[in-house]
């Protein structure tokens, strides 16, 4: 079981793709997720999103925005 | 028999205006590809944006949100349209006016009793023509970052909304299909639908907890504005599309146009120089 990404500006889709795991700047904290997360809705500060699939680590900054997580798909709506 | 001059008069004016067509479908074809490009940017993040509401209004949570209350008895129709700046492009504009008359009366609605929000010269005009009183109307072309223009209008609705000024609020434009095809379409914009199934029921975790609602309040409102900015940005490209089509035609038309003249001023001329050396073997034969 693995989580779908996707993060979009209003200007282009910069992920879109699964993950094993993912790290998201909330508002009021770094928000590590697993599949299984809880529904999940919060602000999203400017900063960046890590994710993993497999070992390998990367990361994207973003602006900020608003993320929604239910049923192991991530939204990451970011601002311009 | 047709005078030589008047036909020739005519080719030329015909073809000072498949000129002008043509450069037009030109024009509107180098805007087409600039708006189609805008468009499919923003295609996707409006898209994943109505899955996420989507996602939320299946959760029992946020039911208390006032977009979602269902104002059963106010009967005051909010309406927006989407309409365009300018004209000569086909149909387009023509199209949305008579899908909200189609709409009027298969929904029961009363002509007052209705709010108009009308985006575009030509809709703002039409709907003058026909004394509908209009709410709230906008130029796209003094109003140049679209952007401002659907957040102004997004918070007028809303707050028309909530203030139970209008009941239901719909947004008429045309949906891009292709090139080809443009069709007008109403969407239901407020309430939201609310599908409350069991299985998504165990709502959500908002963060940060001390102003949830905020949050809440902000993605609903942002999400207006976003199908707002989408339809406006969509309805741009099919514009130009529309355009580009309408110019395509009335170039072919000239074209035909000008070659069935060709002929008649053809067949003119070839009577005419009959007449004459009829005249000359006639004046010869005289002489005999």
């Amino acid at each position: 079981m693995s989580l779908t990404l996707k993060i979009v500006s209003p200007r282009e889709v910069i992920y879109d793709g699964s993950v094993d795991f993912c790290e998201i700047p909330a508002e009021s904290g770094i928000e590590g997720v697993l599949p299984g997360h809880v529904n999940f809705i919060s602000n999203v500060s400017k900063g960046a999103v890590k994710y993993k699939i497999g070992e390998t680590v990367q990361e994207i900054d973003i602006n900020g925005g608003f993320v929604e997580i239910s049923n192991n798909f991530i939204n990451i709506l970011v601002n311009d | 028999m047709p005078n030589l001059k008047s036909i020739k008069r005519k080719i030329a004016s015909i073809k000072n205006t498949r000129q002008i067509t043509k450069a037009m479908k030109m024009v509107a074809g180098a805007k087409f590809k600039k708006n189609q490009a805008a468009m499919n940017a923003l295609r996707p993040y409006s898209e994943i944006y109505g899955g996420v509401i989507k996602n939320i209004s299946r959760n029992t949570v946020l039911y208390n949100h006032p977009f979602f209350k269902k104002n059963s008895g106010n009967s005051v129709a909010g309406i927006i349209i989407i309409s365009t700046d300018r004209g000569l492009c086909g149909s387009f504009n023509m199209n949305l006016f008579k899908l909200f008359f189609e709409e009027l009366k298969a929904r029961g609605l009363d002509g007052r009793r209705i709010k108009l929000y009308i985006l575009g010269k030509k809709g703002a005009d039409f709907f003058k023509r026909h004394n509908y009183s209009v709410e709230f109307t906008a130029n796209f072309s003094e109003n140049n970052i679209t952007e401002n223009l659907s957040e102004t209008l997004a918070v007028k609705i809303s707050a028309d909304f909530i203030n139970e000024k209008a009941g239901e609020l719909y947004i008429i434009s045309n949906n891009y299909i292709s090139t080809l095809h443009q069709r007008a379409a109403i969407e239901k914009i407020l309430p939201f639908n609310s599908s409350f199934e069991s299985k998504d029921s165990g709502g959500y975790l908002v963060e940060p907890v001390s102003y949830e609602d905020e949050i809440i309040d902000k993605i609903f409102k942002n999400y207006i504005q976003t199908k707002i900015y989408f339809k406006i940005v969509e309805s741009f490209a099919g514009e130009q599309a529309s355009r580009m089509n309408a110019m395509d035609n009335a170039t072919r038309n000239a074209g035909k146009l000008i070659n069935k003249l060709t002929i008649a001023y053809n067949k003119a001329r070839q009577a005419a120089v009959t007449l004459e050396i009829l005249d000359i073997i006639n004046g010869v034969s005289a002489l005999k």
